[in-house]
């Protein structure tokens, strides 16, 4: 039977580069692949959730690595924010206000902001007190426009504003100096000891006279809005000169900007620059769109209830059963887990998710699965009612699962996605100047973190490779060069003729990242992404060989019993090789099984069955447990009254 | 043609579902979102905190209603009208049914019903059209993927605008966000976490008599005693929790004040005539020829600091606590583990566990809710030197005497390094 998969159009002999392209991801596909990825992904999904019971407290409970609390104002406060559309005008950068990041310094400044923007502070009040910065700010632009010098107008202020004297009288003297510089020296001397007065800055000299009446009187209400403790005064004034333009034009900005606000919007706003140090107004939005059980659920009882309901949803999606439903369930709640903690995770993960999400979208439960066997047994149940026989259509169902286009979709999908990772991978490496060393080799090859070191035999073992250099030097090259060939050959080759062999290579490279470098899940979950280049039929001849042509069984059974057509639907399900032929014959009044031969019956006819039928075979221990050996029977043997093998060993 | 594709599926065999029944299936996972809806809002209106027992009750509702919906779709995927049903069902889950409190539940829903309700037109739409559609998706989702793996420096302009503007939240959603730059540019070396951990009994001391303090240090990950399952995930996840905390920030250099005054208490520790606060020990910088100077201070990034080194210490102070004996402070080193080169592998025989290949920084002291108990702690973020005594000494053979530890000297509780190897 040809294995062809259709083209989705009805096609001309050549089709044209649209009707490829649609080809390319819409032509039908064996489900075998996606059912064999499935069975593979599903064990390894389940390990990796089950090594997460030793952990499930340390990783998502209330007070995990990283604690509900912080993960869940990370959820729904972290900022998102992108640059400007336009260019940057490099005379003025925009940039955004920033407090400082040690928090000794930022707790200052919080206190600074709040005693200064009150539920009662007016806008006019606000632009009072950072009137002296602002016009500072101004001549700084102004230089910076004019390109003339640097621009220190702000700095020399501030200089200036953080010598001045706490003492309110001292002030009006050393302010006094601003208006008429020749009046310094009587000022200075105006008390005993002499009063220290800070050089005038040199933005004093632009101003006419009525400018630096109130140029004085807005470095006094600037000062006056500072912190009286001199350490924290100088927080403030330190950060603020260090800033850049950009930041403290924003600075001001976003300060006079909290005056316009509702008491709890300012203070939100607050809280929100406090935490992260990032103005709220420049977010494109907060947060981020991730969902998880572990966000709600802390406690520990409930916590190991629901762990355990994904674990039998894992067990379900692994087992094919109610694929369509459990394949959407499983990957929801993988990312239950990844979502709740990111610090935890590593490429394994990555691969994980990808793999789950690729097998929901593909029918990955049409083969390979519990429900390919119920459909095998409803279809040759169906095909018994109407004809009393297995016929032609049946029979080819029986073989193969049928082509599906969602299942070729989503091999496409993995294939691509493959693609792009060993791409992206092997690209990033050349930037590297260890790989092309190749001392990258070595590196990955000694960690004591991830490999095997830690064993004297294979710190020995590495010691022996590197005593001769030459030998050392040519293993590091071919290593190197297999993973470079592996990475950056297969998005090519895997197109090819050479699909095998490049395929091959990447198993290759996973054994050995996961032998040497101690990845063995996330190398295993690479390996199973690799499946996806294999062929379906190559999967399934592996697994039932081709049908059997010698020591085929014969089915004899009265089509018109209701017992007999369940039972031979049940045989036909598990006959997964195709050893046997169905015949009717209208006389028999019991369903006969004919092997070498001999025409048998009843419990000795089903254990000729799992004697004979490989897959049915590993379960032969069925047949000796009482009660279950029963069923089975009577699901196979059709309407003879038998008694289980079981209690004739146990009578015997 | 082919027989078998001819057949296409199970369902040119065996009857397919009726629609009927596909919808009653479905009308019943939208009913049970409904009467969740219905009580949700009820609740609302009556009780100003909606009580955890009708909060429980709306959850289960919605999650059998979502899973009947799903179910109804499965039965036929073809019928446009099931897929309808399943995202009315999502609508009111997203908006009503669920507690406003789940509201990562409520964002599931919503990406559930829109979902369906695309899927709905796919399904009702021309086949040319639905493929068309399709490859619209697909061309957004390895577009996206694109612009993650072009993501790590230095960034495109045009990613940065894409990713932030259209492709993040998607990106997060679907946890498709790596770069895949595995062991790129270049393979570095782990780090760990060496954490001191002090302890308060309940008990009384009778030579202070006062608590009976204690002392131990935990090593994270430790390949020994932290690995629970056969294939290390255990071991590797913590592997991960420590290099979480390795980000260090770009900003060197002394230029601001805050930054000289950092210099100054620290050149203050390492000068053998500079001032030293109570308690602090004489600490020398390391020798220069070994470690590069602009490695002595390594400020980790602002999100580090902030959240997660609290998060960690709060945790080891919750984990380590018991009845009788509780964590009282806890100190965190981050200890990056150098790989020994290749020629000293050869030449010198060094040991890859040989203390010298340890470069330990001290990341501070907290208290068991995490909060850093010093911030202008002179040592706050620098290189604690571990290096070999000016004598020769076998590198393969690490014994205490062979180098200078000031790890136990910083912590004032000896440090044994032979445990670290497993």
């Amino acid at each position: 039977m040809s294995m062809t998969p259709p083209a989705l159009i009805p096609a001309p002999t050549t089709p044209n580069l649209g009707q490829q392209f649609l080809n390319f991801w819409f032509a039908a596909a064996d489900p075998t692949t996606m059912g064999f990825i499935r069975i593979v992904t599903g064990c390894l999904i389940l390990y990796t959730h089950l090594a997460y019971s030793f952990d499930l407290q340390n990783f998502f409970g209330k007070d995990s690595w990283y604690d509900t609390q912080s993960i869940n104002r990370e959820r729904r406060e972290m900022p998102q924010s992108a640059p400007t559309l336009d260019w940057e005008d490099p005379t003025f950068p925009q940039q955004l206000p920033q407090l400082p990041e040690y928090p000794h310094r930022r707790k200052v400044w919080m206190t600074y902001l709040r005693a200064n923007v009150t539920p009662e502070t007016t806008t006019a009040e606000i632009d009072a007190k950072l009137a002296y910065l602002e016009r500072l700010l101004k001549y700084d632009e102004e230089q910076m426009r004019n390109r003339v010098g640097e621009a220190r107008y702000t700095w020399e202020g501030i200089a200036y504003l953080s010598n001045l004297s706490s003492n309110a009288t001292d002030r009006t003297n050393q302010l006094a100096v601003l208006l008429d510089e020749s009046q310094r020296a009587a000022r200075i001397a105006s008390r005993i000891p002499k009063l220290d007065i800070p050089p005038t800055p040199s933005a004093v000299g632009l101003m006419s006279g009525p400018d630096r009446a109130a140029f004085a009187k807005e470095a006094e209400a600037c000062f006056v809005s500072l912190p009286v403790d001199p350490n924290d005064r100088a927080y403030i004034l330190v950060h603020y000169s260090e800033s850049t333009y950009g930041q403290r034009k924003a600075l001001l900005g976003f300060i006079r900007g909290l005056t316009k606000l509702s008491a709890t919007e300012r203070d939100w706003q607050l809280r929100y620059i406090e935490y992260w140090n990032v103005d709220p107004n420049i977010c494109i939005r907060f947060g981020s769109s991730i969902f998880s059980l572990w966000f709600h659920i802390t406690d520990p009882t409930e916590m190991v209830i629901a762990h355990c309901a994904m674990l039998a949803v894992f067990v379900c999606f692994t087992l094919g059963l109610w694929t369509r439903v459990t394949s959407v369930l499983t990957w929801l709640a993988i990312l239950t887990y990844i979502h709740r903690s990111h610090q935890t995770l590593f490429g394994m993960d990555t691969m994980m998710n990808i793999l789950a999400l690729y097998l929901m979208i593909g029918n990955s439960g049409a083969a390979l699965s519990v429900d390919r066997i119920l459909n095998r047994y409803r279809v040759a149940r169906a095909s018994l009612s109407r004809s009393g026989t297995i016929d032609i259509p049946t029979q080819i169902y029986l073989d193969n699962p049928p082509y599906s286009v969602a299942s070729g979709f989503a091999i496409r999908m993995l294939q691509v996605h493959f693609c792009f990772i060993y791409m992206a991978s092997g690209l990033a490496k050349l930037k590297g100047a260890a790989w092309w060393n190749t001392n990258a080799y070595w590196d990955t090859l000694v960690n004591p973190e991830f490999t095997m070191v830690y064993y004297q035999w294979y710190e020995m073992m590495l010691r022996n490779l590197v005593t001769n250099r030459p030998l050392y030097a040519v293993v590091a090259a071919i290593g190197v060069a297999f993973t470079f060939i592996a990475e950056i050959g297969l998005p090519f080759l895997v197109w090819t003729r050479v699909r095998p062999y490049i395929v091959m290579f990447g198993l290759l490279l996973h054994t050995g990242i996961g032998l040497f470098m101690g990845l063995v899940v996330f190398s295993l979950f690479m390996m199973t992404m690799l499946l996806g280049y294999i062929p379906g039929v190559a999967i399934r001849q592996r697994l039932f060989g081709p049908s059997p042509t010698t020591g085929r069984l014969k089915l004899r059974y009265d089509p018109t019993s209701t017992e007999q057509q369940r039972a031979v639907a049940w045989i036909r399900t598990f006959d997964f090789e195709n050893r046997i032929d169905t015949n009717q014959n209208g006389t028999t009044t019991t369903l006969q099984v004919e092997s070498n031969g001999k025409s048998l019956t009843g419990q000795i006819a089903v254990k000729e069955l799992f004697a004979k039928l490989s897959w049915l075979s590993m379960f032969r221990w069925l047949l000796f447990m009482p009660g279950v050996s029963k069923i089975i029977n009577n699901a196979f043997a059709g309407n003879v009254p038998v008694k289980s093998v079981a209690t004739a060993a146990t009578s015997r | 043609m082919d027989t078998a594709h001819a057949l296409g599926s199970d369902h040119d065999l065996v009857p397919p579902a009726e629609p009927r029944s596909v919808y009653r299936t479905g009308m019943v996972g939208l009913v049970l979102s409904a009467i969740a809806a219905a009580i949700g809002l009820l609740a609302d209106a009556i009780f100003t905190d909606v009580p955890a027992i009708l909060a429980t009750l709306c959850l289960g509702l919605v999650g059998v209603g979502a899973v009947l919906a799903g179910s109804a779709i499965s039965m036929r995927p073809g019928l446009p009208r099931a897929w309808l049903i399943a995202a009315a069902t999502g609508f009111l889950a997203a908006y009503v049914g669920i507690p406003e409190h789940w509201d990562s539940g409520r964002l599931l829903a919503r990406v559930f019903s829109g979902v369906a309700l695309a899927a709905a037109i796919l399904v009702a739409v021309q086949p040319t059209v639905r493929y068309v559609l399709i490859l619209c998706g697909v061309l957004f989702h390895f577009s996206s993927i694109l612009i993650s793996t072009t993501w790590p420096d230095p960034t495109p302009w045009l990613v940065n605008q894409l990713g932030q503007r259209v492709y993040i939240p998607y990106q997060q959603f679907t946890y498709l966000r790596n770069a895949y730059h595995f062991y790129s540019p270049e393979p570095g070396p782990a780090s760990l976490l060496f954490t001191l951990v002090t302890y308060e009994y309940d008990t009384i001391d009778p030579d202070t008599g006062k608590p009976k303090i204690e002392q131990e240090w935990i090593t994270i990950p430790h390949r020994g005693t932290q690995t629970k399952d056969p294939l290390a995930l255990t071991y590797y996840r913590r592997l991960s929790i420590t290099e979480n905390a390795t980000r260090v920030s770009s900003d060197i250099g002394w230029q601001t004040e805050e930054k000289r005054q950092i210099k100054k208490r620290r050149d203050d520790v390492a000068n053998p005539f500079g001032v030293l606060p109570a308690g602090v020990k004489r600490i020398p910088h390391p020798p220069v020829n070994e470690i590069p100077e602009f490695r002595w201070h390594l400020q980790p990034q602002a999100d580090i600091t902030r959240y997660l080194l609290p998060s960690y210490a709060k945790h080891i102070a919750v984990e380590n606590s018991v009845p009788g004996r509780r964590v009282v402070k806890v100190k965190i080193y981050r200890a990056e583990h150098l790989i020994v080169a290749a020629q000293y592998f050869a030449i010198q025989k060094v040991s890859p566990y040989h203390p010298s290949l340890f470069r330990i920084y001290f990341l501070g002291d907290y208290t068991p809710d995490g909060k850093l108990i010093d911030p202008q702690d002179p040592m706050l973020y620098w290189i604690i030197p571990v290096t070999m005594k000016p004598e020769k000494h076998p590198l393969n053979d690490p014994r205490p005497e062979h180098f200078d530890d000031y790890l136990t000297e910083h912590s004032g509780f000896v440090f044994d390094w032979r445990n670290l190897r497993p």
